[in-house]
């Protein structure tokens, strides 16, 4: 008996990792990938920065200047699957003025462009409904701005409830142009889902959370609103992922695709294969802590694990990638991962020695 | 007069009468026993009688009265009893004892009951009966009682049985009666605080009285310990209760660790004064309050985050935890969302590390102050040399006709000389000839109107709320109704924490530490290597840069290739859970600096390899800090 959990363990232990997934390709570019800052899927597009504080825009072998900066200038670009517009935050203080509650410059172009066009000041950027709209956060102000990017005289901004935590973040989806569900923090910090119409210029609690311990986590899959309401560490509120049809958006109409008793981190991608959304799961054991990307199709309800790296906690996309940002790397778990199309071969990955 | 004549058998309750009866009916027979003995001055007699001993019915007495926590000190031994009457431990039906009831022969033979005043009949007995009560008496007299004090050690009991054993020693100790007097006098001194308080002038005998007792509660307060004053007062309860004594010694949590002295008390003192809503630090009352609130019920703690830090904190529990290891010197408050400088905030934590300034205040406009305060000194090349500062008011002087450059801290700190509305002052008399006490009101856009007498007159900042950012705040100088354009402001928030640019080590955040506060830097590239620097440097703290996002995945998102928040933060020891999982306790500056957080090697490590990546000298950015 002894001999056979010996045996067990010893499978366990060594010859287990021998058949454990490898590590996901690392992004390459022609640019060093700390430098590159949106690649289109076939390449065509590269935005990167230089050292002396430029946002370029390479393509076809030729560099053009999209915006200017002292050196240090920090540049961030979003984009959403329209592939329409894009939207880019300009910090200008990225080195030397460190604050959580910053607003940086913000600015729109069109997807593959050069030509930008400030929209405002703020925090988290999103484009949405096939990239006519746009949203920021100015923490400053407390309040969420949406921009209509074909015409500058459209906007309109809420302000939320949140007073008790001064780096919330709310996370915003636009259902149409006169209706948006946004997450926000009740005066004792738990979270809810307001909806907010624009004709009523009023919002509505659509759901709330159960303690300040948890997150909501909002997504737009097909014609549901996914909410997603996931636990701290350091709480025992488990994870559930619900579905609620956006046309029948009442609290009634929920229903309950996943549910988990450990805390999962979450970071929803929603807007990536059909059917399937993704997020960090927790795998952690006493022993190990583990978080990794999981695929889930709401569907089927299958779940796949993703990645073998134990820290796993961060995904979103990037035109047709699925990427993870973890130990100073860029992994591409879907899509193409290698840009150097005259360039040399892609180094093999260590294996974990690098953590 | 014997004393069985003062009493009369039918006047005594039976077995059976009921103790109040009993006691209601010992009560007037008191009375009516002082008042006959008090008559009788026998004191010449008591010096020359025989077989002197404590008078039963004034014995019965002390039974009813006195606190019956102090009884186990006593033995067959009279001189234990001598003592707890001599400390005041004991008392009768009049309350503390003036007079002792006795029995003694006299030099005739007659047996005769007497009242006699306690000090002289302590020095009788002492000197007869009990010499080491007498020397122990001496030691422990106002006089002599810091250095006797001074030569014992009182201990924590290290296990259940090592408990029990030191309690049973106490018990029959000839010092306990002395120890135990510490908590009473100090509990009877705050009672006696509270009512003079509230008493008139006129009462000026009562006063006289309570000062005195007040007084001395103010002698044990300065020459004891927290710890000692908990742990005496835990003891001389629990005398008769070794189990509660006991349990008590075997919790192992920050705040009991806090109460009894072996952890600092600012580690409570915060997060009690938040508890308790209190705008000065917590006495020593509260602070036990707090305690065993966060001890019965973890949840409280959760709510408590300085009012502008990241919110919810940890449950006490969780808390307690980290506390029990973690090293910063936190006597102070801050207010990062506040300050909203990152920087700033982590140079005042750093600076308040190792120089334990204390700063105790609910004041936001005087948090942010000290955080700029101390951070403009830090950051100062030499004693008045702040070109390195990036934040200057510039004027044309018009004694040297050309543009001179002053350093300022945003704000009105009148305690700073390079106080925005102080440096204003100095530019204002030099160029306007305004007088010193012209000092300048910051007011914002809203709320200043020069149509309102307020405004019409004086000097006035007036900065546009709406066009503030965290590090940029356009105003306008407004003295005596007009603007003035000569004024201007130059130069951003901006600090270097680490160098960003080559060459430039010396202008940066950490070389301005290092020679300020004379401190050594040591790289820290693994959590071996942290682990063994904080082995080594048990004062030692770590600190660096890493990504917000990465740091608190389960609350901030990347959305973008390359995203990363930098963010400075402090780690200063190691936690190691049930499942022996290492952590480290860690702050971040928008963390409470009294509610650290654990973090995982894991995502401190991706944290400083991202923002490695990104940073242009690809510099790693965790160094330990020891002086």
């Amino acid at each position: 008996m002894v001999l056979k959990n010996s045996i067990l363990i010893f499978f366990i232990l060594f010859v287990g990792p021998l058949f454990a997934q490898e590590d996901p390709p690392v992004l390459f570019a022609k640019q060093p990938p700390s430098y590159v800052r949106f690649i289109s899927k076939d390449g065509t597009y590269t935005y990167y920065v230089t050292r002396s504080g430029s946002l370029m825009l390479s393509t076809n072998y030729q560099a053009s200047e999209v915006s200017k900066g002292d050196p240090g200038t920090n540049y961030l670009i979003y984009a959403s699957p329209a592939r329409k517009m894009l939207l880019f935050t300009k910090d200008e203080n990225f080195l030397d003025f460190m604050s959580q509650r910053e607003a940086n410059t913000i600015f729109k172009m069109g997807f593959g462009k050069k030509n930008a066009e400030k929209i405002g000041y703020g925090t988290n950027p999103k484009l949405h409904l096939d990239d006519t709209w746009s949203s920021y956060f100015n923490i400053q102000e407390n309040s969420i701005f949406f921009q209509n990017l074909q015409s500058e005289a459209l906007k309109f901004k809420i302000k939320i409830n949140n007073t008790i935590n001064p780096y919330f973040i709310p996370q915003v989806e636009m259902l149409d142009k006169d209706t948006v569900v946004f997450t926000d923090l009740s005066k004792e910090g738990i979270p809810g889902v307001s909806v907010f119409s624009r004709a009523n210029k009023a919002s509505n609690l659509l759901l709330k959370g159960t303690s300040p311990f948890e997150k909501i986590e909002l997504c737009l899959k097909d014609d549901n609103l996914l909410i997603g309401n996931f636990g701290f560490e350091s709480s025992k509120s488990g994870t559930t992922l619900d579905l609620i049809p956006i046309k029948k958006l009442k609290i009634g109409n929920k229903t309950n695709i996943y549910k988990s008793d450990k805390q999962d981190i979450g970071n929803l991608v929603c807007d990536f294969g059909k059917d399937l959304i993704y997020f960090i799961k927790n795998f952690s054991s006493n022993i190990n802590q583990v978080f990794e990307v999981v695929s889930f199709n709401i569907s089927t309800k299958e779940e796949k694990r993703l990645t073998n790296l134990l820290n796993a906690t961060q995904i979103f996309t990037m035109d047709d990638k699925l990427l993870l940002s973890a130990f100073g790397k860029t992994y591409v778990l879907a899509g193409q991962s290698d840009y150097q199309k005259d360039g040399f071969q892609k180094e093999p990955e260590k294996k974990k020695g690098k953590k | 007069m014997g004393p069985s004549k003062l009493l009369s058998v039918e006047n005594i309750p039976g077995l059976l009468g009921s103790l109040l009866e009993l006691q209601r009916s010992h009560n007037g027979q008191f009375d009516k026993y002082v008042s006959v003995l008090e008559k009788n001055d026998l004191k010449s007699e008591f010096f020359r009688a025989k077989e002197i001993r404590i008078d039963p019915f004034f014995m019965r007495s002390l039974i009813f009265y006195s606190d019956e926590m102090y009884f186990p000190i006593l033995t067959e031994d009279q001189c234990s009893l001598y003592a707890l009457i001599e400390n005041n431990l004991l008392k009768t039906r009049e309350g503390n004892i003036r007079n002792v009831g006795v029995v003694f022969k006299t030099k005739e033979g007659r047996q005769i009951s007497a009242l006699i005043e306690k000090k002289v009949f302590l020095n009788y007995v002492y000197e007869n009966e009990c010499q080491n009560q007498k020397d122990l008496s001496v030691l422990f007299s106002p006089k002599n009682f810091p250095k006797t004090f001074k030569t014992f050690t009182l201990s924590r009991p290290k296990t259940y049985s090592a408990c029990l054993e030191q309690l049973d020693k106490v018990k029959k100790s000839l010092n306990t009666p002395y120890l135990c007097k510490i908590p009473k006098v100090i509990k009877e001194g705050k009672i006696a605080d509270r009512i003079l308080s509230s008493i008139g002038n006129n009462e000026e005998k009562k006063m006289l009285a309570l000062s005195k007792i007040s007084r001395e509660k103010n002698y044990y307060l300065k020459n004891t310990s927290l710890f000692d004053q908990n742990y005496l007062n835990h003891l001389c309860e629990n005398l008769d209760n070794p189990k509660n004594f006991c349990t008590f010694f075997r919790a192992d949590d920050a705040w009991s660790k806090v109460i009894f002295g072996d952890l600092p008390t600012y580690k409570l003192d915060f997060k009690c004064m938040e508890y308790l809503k209190l705008i000065k630090l917590p006495s020593k009352d509260q602070l036990n309050l707090c305690a065993n609130k966060f001890k019965e019920n973890p949840q409280v703690c959760e709510p408590l985050n300085g009012g502008n830090t990241l919110y919810p904190s940890y449950p006490c529990d969780k808390l307690s935890t980290i506390l029990k290891v973690s090293h910063l010197k936190t006597n102070f408050r801050d207010c990062p969302s506040k300050i909203d400088n990152d920087s700033v905030t982590n140079i005042y934590r750093i600076f308040q590390h190792f120089y334990e300034k204390k700063e105790v205040t609910t004041d936001v406009s005087a948090c942010i102050n000290n955080s700029y305060r101390e951070a403009l000194n830090v950051l100062a090349r030499s004693d008045g040399d702040y070109s390195n500062w990036p934040l200057h008011m510039c004027f044309t002087d018009p004694k040297k006709s050309k543009e001179e450059c002053l350093p300022y801290v945003p704000g009105s700190d009148m305690e700073s000389p390079v106080s925005e509305t102080r440096v204003l002052n100095q530019i204002l008399q030099s160029t306007k000839g305004a007088s010193r006490k012209e000092i300048c009101t910051l007011v914002g856009t809203k709320e200043y109107n020069p149509v309102k007498l307020e405004y019409r007159n004086g000097c006035f900042i007036v900065f546009d709320t709406s066009a503030c950012s965290s590090y940029y705040c356009p105003r306008k100088i407004i003295y005596r109704n007009e603007e003035l354009k000569n004024i201007r402001y130059q130069g951003q928030g901006t600090i270097n924490y680490f160098p960003n640019i080559p060459g430039k080590a010396f202008d940066s955040a950490v070389g301005a530490l290092k020679r300020k506060l004379s401190v050594r830097f040591e790289e820290l590239r693994s959590l071996s290597e942290i682990v063994r620097f904080f082995n080594k440097y048990k004062k030692g703290i770590a600190h660096g840069i890493g990504c917000l996002e990465d740091f608190y995945p389960y609350l901030f998102k990347k959305n973008a290739l390359n995203a990363c928040r930098p963010i400075p933060f402090i780690i200063d020891g190691i936690v190691k859970d049930a499942n022996q999982k290492t952590w480290m306790s860690f702050r971040s500056t928008i963390d409470d600096v009294h509610g650290p957080h654990l973090i995982h090697w894991n995502n401190l490590f991706t944290s400083l390899k991202n923002y490695e990546e990104i940073h242009p000298l690809k510099t790693w950015t965790l160094y330990g800090i020891e002086k």
